[in-house]
């Protein structure tokens, strides 16, 4: 069955209509409002705060399926011609959430000291579908029981009393949950029962039996194991629609795995039924890309940012505008499976050729690929980016599964060495079943919490070099601002890279301590029930993953801005270090004044020095090595910051070991005296992580070099460099710097092959943009293998046309200007389906910021 | 070591064999034909480019150069190129330039490198291209280099790179067989080139050439530049049937003039022998000589 020949049904078209067409709208108005919502805190002050929030999930789900509210809110809707029901509601990562309040006043004044509320849930994770399914709701809600039960009649001195609460907390906290998705579900078949009833002639008899078909799916799933492929998908559907509402914005994982088993084995080489299933699926997309904004319009008046406390972490640049159209929900096929054969099968193709007719920016799709992956896969995904000219993204399985096997080699205790290969056995089978979630960093399929830092390294590196502060014209500042500690000054390479390593490992440890922080505090502000009740152990053990529910917790820590780090070390190094003797140098003190003042003489009167700094810039720019050149020199700078960042990070988790996991009781008392002083330095007088989670308890820390979507703001503020101007946009992810490549697509590539990117198992992700005029799949196929012998880690790659960028970006300007802005509007409508990679995922064009779009100009690729 | 003269790469062609073309354009041409579109391939080394659009006129080079190459008046920069010896200071020196690369304001473009560490500059993105193209040797005359040129096609045929070459077929016999067992394509640009002095010798050269490639049974692709008052009369056309016919060569591309002829002149200080607006066929002309070749049972492509 050839199935790359199967097209969108009519159905499928005007359902992608219908949402091009509510995307274009102000959608301000189907927003929650706070309003809405009874006020969890106060109806339940007596309660815990994993029971007030359980009943927050309650009260969202139930509003949504409110029919006053949906008056506005169009939560509680089925459209014409839909197979899959349930509406997510209006929400992003950059515009934010909207969810009832559980917070006491007290709990949110004193939050405002760590930067939390009820909306600073990380979300950044995935589910293994593969629970849910097996299980349903009904079961989850019976195991839950159980273990009330079983807790309840244990004696006292088998569990301590806060530990029962905790527990019996926890799974009354599941219970209240799962419950509520089931009413949400009820109420889904409800309204298609209903609306079936309104269909009484008889040419509705088709849409009427669809509707009857809907109302017994929902009644069934998620309670029950499916016993369909619409069932499956449908009760998937409906989950992520609750997790999502509850602000868990989460991957939809590995769902080729997961589905194949519920496609029906009899009518596999039907191609109708086949058809049937992508069809299904492709209505699945639509449902999940609901809340697409394909207006720039309306968006201030859909602002519900709270105090930078949207992602859960240290506050950090979020470019708001950039994550409009983004949900963190990815889905990811191919790959090999946990036993580490090819895992490659009919689902995956059924899955790409939906996403391929489909070609909406979200949910977002990556393939999983190694160098066994069967050809029919490449060429599949060849063909499918030729066609949807960025989908899907690749992650490079023979560099991915040996970095997290790595990182959970970390896990074996050195003084222990029983059962280490069986523990190892299990360590590959885990990294064998990766995911990533949705943004791009990868974690284990459905059994691991995941929380990160972000560090620029164009700070760390203006540290190094300035004595352990930014470069900063402001005199009030004096030397510049004082990010790290003072530090000699540098006198030459080698001398500065020593230094180089001390300010790493001083942000490294700021962030990476502060990852720890996670489970210091967010079982008191941030449980997740609903999630925990399908994440790994969770259940098993009785504990929410932000009480240390999970096995694996990881910890990464991403180094932003690391292909201009390695451009401008490698200048400097070539014009200040190299040439120290030599006439046509600078020096040091030259060079960081040039940068300060953005290569301009401080007086129009001093030509020499202006001279001297065109000159200076002129040699940064166009005479000195640049990262994906495949230059010896950039793979030596480059494997240098790779190593430091990966030593910084495993140094700082030594010590964050020792002073909060591992519990000092057993120490020597000298030694036990020191790590508590050393803790409440920290500023934290708990008790060690293993003590308040199980002896097991661990995080696994990981590196990783990326930017997101936010590599303008990234840049702002940041010195001029090597490529850039003073605050000009820092070079997204671990790609070449736009307009620096003089010689080909397969150079970055070879590039990546000098650098040992399986050291970054928090990922590193290429993402390039080719002309159109090379849009042919053989092509597309070659660059593809090339990523994958050359050990690339991950790769995004769009196909576009510089001039069509072009006429957006001068709209997009006009628009931005109060004069002709309904007229651009109005004309940049015709772009929608232009969607491009930003910082990993990809967004409609139209909708990006203008910095954005400039920078995405100059990416374009013509060799 | 063997040492290969460049003087540029084309990291992806369409236009240059099948497929994908990595091609390397190997320096130095004995046939100068006028509506050559490289003139600076045509000697040992390039005579030193000067894109005048690019010069910010700081003086830098007149100041750095000791050979007078360089002089600025009343604002016009000129080259005297008889006094240039291309030691490259002034590339140095310049603000909008930079040794390596030809896209500045001044450049000297003639490469001199090791045969294999051109085919390892090359590798990354003939790795790329492996599937759906590979390498062309192109020129000048490629094969003026055939120790070289062999080199680096043994290198490419161990990595399993599909290879072509270009090449005028006026080189002796002995030096198309020095490399044939290593060459997947012939791209072969037969003229008639009585527009020069008759030279009958060539003639009977290129028929020899012709027979030989055709027994060697690989793919052979005749590339056929249509320029106005040189190479497209009835006569030339006729002749070109009948040569191909010899070598039972079926496929044939028609190269319309390059409309970007002029700019290496500019830039090298050559007066060109012919005016691009004069030797540019009209498309009419173009179809009617493609459908020419395709009444004779040729596969016709024609470049844009």
């Amino acid at each position: 069955m050839n199935i790359s020949t199967f097209e969108s049904t009519n159905r499928v078209k005007k359902l992608k209509e219908a949402l091009y067409t509510q995307g274009k709208k102000d959608r301000s108005s189907e927003w929650f409002s706070r309003s809405d919502f009874d006020n969890i805190a106060k109806l339940h002050s007596d309660k815990t705060v994993i029971i007030r929030r359980a009943y927050a999930i309650k009260e969202m789900l139930s509003k949504m399926t409110d029919k006053t509210v949906s008056e506005r809110t169009l939560t509680y809707n089925i459209n014409d011609d839909e197979l899959i029901v349930g509406v997510l509601p209006m929400g992003s990562n950059g515009l934010g959430k909207v969810f009832p309040l559980y917070l006491t006043e007290d709990e949110q004044r004193m939050g405002s000291i760590t930067n939390r509320d009820e909306f600073s849930l990380l979300g950044h994770n995935t589910v293994n579908y593969d629970t849910l399914l097996d299980k349903g709701l009904n079961g989850l809600i019976k195991e839950a029981k159980e273990k009330i039960d079983h807790l309840s009649n244990q004696s006292d001195s088998e569990i301590e009393d806060d530990e029962r609460q905790n527990k019996i907390d926890f799974y009354h906290s599941v219970i209240i949950s799962l419950k509520a998705v089931r009413d949400y579900a009820n109420k889904f078949a409800d309204l298609a029962g209903e609306k079936a009833k309104e269909l009484d002639k008889p040419e509705d008899k088709k849409r009427r039996d669809k509707l009857l078909e809907i109302e017994r799916i929902c009644r069934k799933v998620p309670m029950n194991k499916p016993e369909s492929f619409h069932e499956a998908l449908q009760s998937i559907y409906t989950f992520h629609v609750a997790l999502h509402a509850s602000m868990n914005y989460i991957s939809l994982g590995r769902l080729d795995q997961v589905l194949v088993n519920y496609l029906d084995k009899n009518r596999i080489n039907d191609e109708n039924y086949i058809n049937e299933c992508i069809e299904l699926f492709e209505c699945f997309i639509i449902k999940a890309a609901w809340r697409l904004n394909l207006t720039t319009e309306y968006l201030v008046e859909q602002d519900h940012i709270d105090h930078y406390a949207s992602l859960g972490i240290h506050p950090y640049y979020l470019d708001q505008r950039a994550g409009v159209n983004n949900f963190l929900q990815n889905i990811i096929v191919g790959g090999k499976n946990p036993d580490g054969e090819d895992a490659t099968n009919m689902m995956t193709y059924m899955i790409l050729k939906a996403f391929e007719n489909v070609n909406l920016s979200t949910p977002g799709i990556y393939v999983r690929i190694h160098n066994d992956s069967p050809e029919d896969l490449k060429k599949a995904v060849a063909r499918m980016l030729s066609k949807t000219k960025n989908l899907p993204g690749i992650l490079n399985d023979d560099v991915l599964i040996p970095a997290l096997y790595n990182s959970l080699l970390e896990l074996n205790n050195i003084s222990e060495t029983s059962n280490l290969e069986e523990k190892n056995a299990e360590y590959q089978r885990i990294a064998n079943d990766y995911c990533v979630d949705g943004c791009w960093e990868p974690i284990f399929n459905g059994i691991s919490d995941w929380t990160f830092g972000m560090i620029n390294g164009m700070q760390i590196l203006q540290c190094a070099l300035n004595r352990g502060a930014t470069l900063d014209t402001n005199p009030g500042m004096l030397r510049g601002d004082k990010l790290s500690f003072i530090s000699d000054e540098v006198t030459g390479y080698n001398d500065f890279k020593e230094i180089f390593k001390k300010h790493m490992q001083f942000f490294v440890d700021q962030s990476a301590f502060g990852l720890y922080e996670y489970y210091m505090l967010d079982e008191f502000v941030n449980p997740s029930p609903l999630f925990s009740a399908v994440l790994g152990t969770c259940m098993e053990r009785g504990r929410d993953k932000s009480w240390g529910g999970t096995k694996y917790n990881i910890a990464g820590t991403i180094l932003i801005g690391v292909p201009d780090m390695i451009n401008t070390i490698a200048a400097i190094k070539k014009w200040v270090f190299d040439k120290k003797d030599d006439k046509d140098g600078y020096t040091l003190e030259e060079v960081l004044n040039a940068m300060r003042s953005d290569f301009k003489a401080p007086s129009v009167d001093e030509f020499a020095l202006q001279n001297k700094y065109d000159k200076m810039k002129a040699d940064f720019r166009l005479n000195s090595p640049k990262f994906g050149s495949n230059d010896p020199e950039t793979s030596e700078i480059g494997n240098f910051i790779i190593e430091t960042l990966k030593n910084a990070v495993m140094t700082s988790k030594k010590l964050a070991d020792r002073v909060f996991l591992k519990s000092p009781e057993d120490l020597p008392q000298k030694e036990a005296i020191e790590i508590l002083r050393l803790r409440r330095i920290a500023g934290y007088y708990g008790d060690s992580l293993q003590k308040k989670f199980g002896k097991d308890f661990n995080m696994i820390f990981t590196a990783g070099c990326g930017t997101f979507e936010q590599y303008p703001l990234q840049g702002l503020g940041i010195v001029a460099s090597s490529d850039r101007n003073s605050g000009d946009p820092l070079t997204a992810n671990f790609s070449p710097t736009p307009g620096t490549i003089t010689h080909s697509i397969g150079h970055i590539f070879e590039s990546l092959k000098s650098l040992a990117m399986n050291r970054l198992a928090a990922g590193a992700i290429t993402d390039l943009c080719i002309d159109e005029s090379l849009n042919d799949e053989d092509y597309i196929l070659g660059i593809l293998n090339k990523f994958i012998t050359s050990m690339g880690n991950m790769m995004t790659l769009a196909i576009g046309n510089r001039e069509e960028y072009q006429t957006i970006y001068e709209l997009s300007v006009a628009a931005s200007k109060i004069t002709d802005k309904k007229a651009a509007y109005e004309k940049l409508e015709k772009y929608k389906d232009i969607n491009v990679r930003v910082g990993g995922w990809q967004a409609p064009f139209i909708s990006m910021s203008l910095a954005q779009q400039e920078n995405y100009i100059n990416r374009v690729l013509t060799k | 070591m063997i040492k290969i003269r460049y003087f540029d790469i084309a990291w992806l062609s369409k236009v240059d064999g099948p497929g994908k073309r990595v091609v390397l354009f190997l320096q130095g041409c004995h046939l100068k034909c006028p509506w050559c579109h490289s003139p600076h391939s045509w000697e040992f080394q390039s005579p030193i480019l000067f894109n005048e659009t690019r010069c910010i006129s700081c003086y830098k080079c007149v100041e750095i150069c000791d050979n007078n190459a360089h002089i600025i008046a009343d604002g016009v920069h000129k080259i005297q190129r008889s006094n240039c010896i291309k030691c490259g200071k002034c590339i140095e020196a310049c603000p909008a330039s930079r040794i390596g690369l030809n896209s500045g304001a001044l450049s000297l473009p003639t490469q001199d490198e090791d045969a294999s560490t051109v085919f390892k500059l090359l590798l990354p993105q003939l790795e790329v291209v492996k599937d759906c193209g590979g390498i062309t040797l192109s020129g000048g005359e490629a094969l003026l280099q055939k120790e070289e040129v062999l080199k680096i096609l043994r290198d490419c045929k161990s990595h399993g790179i599909h290879t072509a070459i270009e090449s005028s077929l006026t080189l002796p016999t002995e030096v198309y067989s020095y490399v044939s067992n290593f060459v997947d394509c012939w791209l072969i640009g037969i003229r008639d080139i009585s527009f020069q002095d008759s030279d009958k010798n060539t003639d009977e050269l290129m028929l020899k050439n012709i027979k030989y490639i055709s027994s060697l049974d690989k793919e052979v692709i005749v590339r056929f530049p249509v320029i106005k008052g040189s190479t497209e009369s009835k006569n030339q056309l006729e002749r070109l049937v009948s040569f191909m016919n010899i070598g039972k060569f079926k496929k044939i591309e028609i190269l319309p003039c390059n409309q970007d002829m002029e700019h290496y002149y500019k830039l090298c200080g050559i007066e060109p022998l012919l005016q691009v607006e004069q030797i540019t066929p009209s498309n009419t002309e173009i179809k009617s000589i493609a459908d020419f070749f395709r009444m004779n049972g040729f596969n016709v492509k024609v470049i844009n």
